[in-house]
């Protein structure tokens, strides 16, 4: 066994509690024991702060931080953002009600709990216990913090063999060795051995990770639910469930699981990201927007602040816009005008990002038919997208779309043709046959209606001919509305009351008829059909049918 | 009202658990503050805390037990664990001299908090049974076995057969129940937890926890 004293005097070491007397009380314990000046961070964004800043030796945090983020986010995101190494040892003190929840994570596991309330003697005793074990794995650790994984795994093969004791630390950095080498079936091997007189949770997921990897996902799928069954906290086997039914397209029970975990653990931002995409790929889009919009206030102060959130969540908002003035609709509105000015503030050098917010910005202005909003991002987003000498074919389908959802036919029309030029991947090309189809749409839209507005420029100088022949092309286009075929059988019993009965212009104004269906009395047009509809019949009479 | 009437009975067993607790810390306090010569006085009432305190954990245990709840297992050393014991039942009986011979390197694979509690009430029965002196051993060649002995009036033959499971007239008498209860929950495939109550031949009680 180490000598504390000794062992402690020359670690940095940072204590992270939010309550006082539990941060000076652990702070004075430790110096009795031997530390010298240990730091003290009072929430998570502190002690995110210090790790960023300083190399630690060990972090010791409360696990429950009140409302910032926890103590397992704080050893997630420092593990993330590689700024504790492996030979550091993070310690998490927790009551006795968390430990079930925190216990078993496979990555980002803590290398020790302590639980609350101890006493000094306690400490000792732990702290002895848990640094003498990592010196004992320092090897293995050292080589993973030289990036040398071929070293490490062949000195935890060799430690393994000889100190039995070591068997759970070094089944799990050995696991997790393999897994990143892709020596699934040697993790397998090693996992499925301890678990044979063992049961342990994050042994039972590593084997079913390998499964999954070893191309059995249904059999994984099992092994994960009966790991939950007996451990219903342990969220990440939702995370892997998630995953493994998502490369077996069932999205939905991905999304499912995710729901599950983040209900369970509702702070860890990568969760919540991966949430929302998935739950906006199932078009569910509340989940998606609540999701994001958690991702986005969890991430705010973190390494996983991303400007894909502020985007996404800006457009989950926006497919849940409706036109309209509803207290909640302005919510909803004001929400995402202010992630884009979030976004603005924050990346504003980022060209690809001010490219996006200026897309979904401009969707947003459409959906609220704000159309010289609509029309001024699309414009921004246009002079974004030609300073941007790598914009890619997506980014390009995104401005072709705000064209043609903002009028502008011509740019819509001319980038199209350069993309085909340029050529696409399969998904990117039919997402461009749907916006040419769109653009198509519109164009004959168009079309009709100026036709509309030259037949009524005939009919009101009682050019009845012209009126017929004018008309009659614009309601040849099956997208001619209601409008249009009124207007046609209108210029029709004009052009007969002042001529005489011609039978295929009856035999028109029927299939136009038939074309609007029967209308209701609160549709404004309702006057003007009936009115129609009488002098048709009439007309018919006239003519003998 | 959607709450289960086991969720009410959880939170209001938790809170309890959280006041006695503040309680003893309060009373620890208020020990190391007054004089030696007026702690004759609250001692009693440290120990009466300290004892409703562990029936307290006793009860939230149980629970959960009932509940199929999840106690993780891991590496665990019982040095640690029985001197955590030791710990917390040690100044409700200044007069017990507790030894502690368990070996640094000797592990486990058991929830702690539960072998600690299975510890805390193994002591107190000693303590009841008038033990001035407990040894605590361990051995794990072939799965984990503590061993805790004492020197008080040992097992009536009624227990040791199995009749009776009980010899207290004070507390509940369902301690050794409960450490049985603690064991099983620490099966391993086909090995089953267990504990072995026996009398030494010299007098006073041994209980040998396995925990495979």
């Amino acid at each position: 066994m180490i000598n504390l004293e000794h062992a402690l005097r020359d670690k940095r070491i940072l204590i992270v509690d939010d309550l006082v007397e539990a941060r000076s009380s652990l702070k004075k314990m430790l110096t009795i024991l031997g530390a010298s000046q240990p730091d003290t961070a009072t929430d998570g964004r502190e002690a995110i702060e210090f790790i960023m800043d300083r190399d630690y030796d060990i972090v010791l945090s409360d696990y429950n931080l009140g409302k910032g983020k926890d103590g397992q986010q704080i050893l997630e995101e420092a593990r993330y953002a590689n700024r504790l190494r492996a030979s550091a040892l993070f310690i998490l003190v927790t009551g006795e009600n968390a430990l079930d929840m925190v216990m078993g994570a496979l990555e980002y596991e803590p290398d020790n709990y302590i639980t609350k309330p101890f006493t000094l003697n306690m400490l000792r005793e732990r702290l002895i216990r848990i640094m003498t074990i990592k010196e004992q794995l320092q090897p293995v650790d050292e080589a993973i913090d030289a990036r040398d994984n071929m070293l490490a795994i062949s000195r935890a093969e060799s430690l393994l063999g000889k100190n039995k004791k070591l068997l759970l630390p070094l089944t799990r950095s050995l696991g997790k060795l393999y897994i990143r080498e892709k020596r699934y079936q040697d993790a397998l091997g090693i996992y499925s051995s301890l678990l044979n007189n063992r049961s342990i949770s994050w042994a039972r997921l590593g084997q079913a990770i390998c499964i999954h990897y070893l191309g059995d996902s249904k059999s994984a799928l099992a092994l994960i639910d009966q790991t939950l069954i007996a451990h219903p906290l342990y969220v990440q086997c939702y995370d892997w469930s998630a995953r493994i039914l998502r490369s077996l397209g069932r999205n939905e029970e991905a999304q499912k699981q995710l729901q599950k975990a983040v209900t369970i653990s509702p702070k860890a931002v990568l969760r919540q990201m991966e949430l929302g995409r998935i739950a906006y790929e199932n078009g569910d889009f509340p989940v998606a927007e609540a999701a994001f919009e958690q991702a986005m206030k969890l991430g705010r102060h973190s390494c996983y602040k991303s400007s894909k959130n502020y985007l996404q969540f800006a457009q989950c908002a926006r497919q849940l816009l409706k036109p309209g003035d509803s207290r909640e609709q302005r919510a909803r509105a004001d929400r995402a005008f202010k992630a884009i000015e979030e976004l603005r503030q924050d990346y504003a050098g980022q060209r690809a990002v001010m490219f996006e917010t200026c897309i979904v910005e401009g969707k947003t202005y459409g959906v609220l038919k704000n159309e010289d909003k609509a029309r001024a991002s699309a414009n921004r987003a246009e002079e974004l997208l030609a300073q941007m000498p790598n914009a890619t074919s997506e980014h390009k389908l995104q401005m072709t779309e705000a064209f043609i959802d903002t009028s502008q036919h011509v740019k819509a029309k001319k980038l199209i043709k350069k993309l085909r030029a340029e050529g696409l991947e399969n998904d990117g090309i039919e997402k461009l046959q749907l916006l040419e189809d769109s653009l198509n749409r519109v164009a004959i839209r168009e079309y009709t209606a100026e036709l509309n507005d030259r037949g009524v420029r005939h009919y009101e100088k009682s050019e009845y001919v012209e009126a017929v022949k004018v008309f009659d092309e614009a309601a040849s286009y099956e997208e001619a509305g209601i409008s249009v075929l009124l207007n046609a059988i209108q210029a029709k019993i004009s052009l007969i009351e002042n001529t005489q009965v011609d039978v295929s212009h009856l035999k028109d104004c029927h299939r136009y008829f038939q074309r609007i269906g029967p209308m209701g009395d609160q549709d404004e047009r309702f006057e003007r059909y009936e009115r129609l509809r009488n002098s048709f019949s009439r007309l018919k009479r006239a003519a003998g049918f | 009202m959607g709450m289960k009437f086991e969720h009410l009975v959880g939170a209001v067993i938790h809170d309890l658990k959280n006041q006695l607790q503040a309680l003893l810390d309060y009373e620890q306090e208020a020990i190391a503050r007054i004089p030696k010569r007026y702690h004759n006085h609250l001692l009693p009432i440290l120990l009466r805390t300290s004892r409703l305190k562990n029936d307290t954990m006793q009860m939230v245990s149980l629970f959960r037990l009932e509940h199929k709840s999840h106690f993780p297992m891991d590496d665990a050393w019982p040095k640690d664990t029985v001197a955590d014991a030791i710990e917390a039942t040690s100044s409700q009986y200044p007069t017990i001299r507790f030894v502690n011979n368990i070996g640094d390197d000797c592990q486990g694979f058991y929830n702690e908090e539960l072998i600690n509690l299975a510890l805390v009430t193994l002591i107190t029965n000693c303590a009841q049974a008038g033990a001035t002196e407990i040894t605590l051993s361990a051995d794990d060649s072939e799965g984990l076995t503590i061993r805790i002995e004492d020197n008080g009036h040992g097992f009536d033959d009624d227990v040791l057969s199995g009749q009776r499971e009980t010899t207290k007239e004070e507390g509940t008498g369902l301690g050794l129940y409960f450490v049985q209860l603690i064991a099983e929950h620490h099966n391993q495939g086909e090995l089953l937890g267990r504990v072995d109550i026996s009398n030494r031949p010299r007098g006073g009680a041994c209980v040998c926890l396995f925990l495979p």
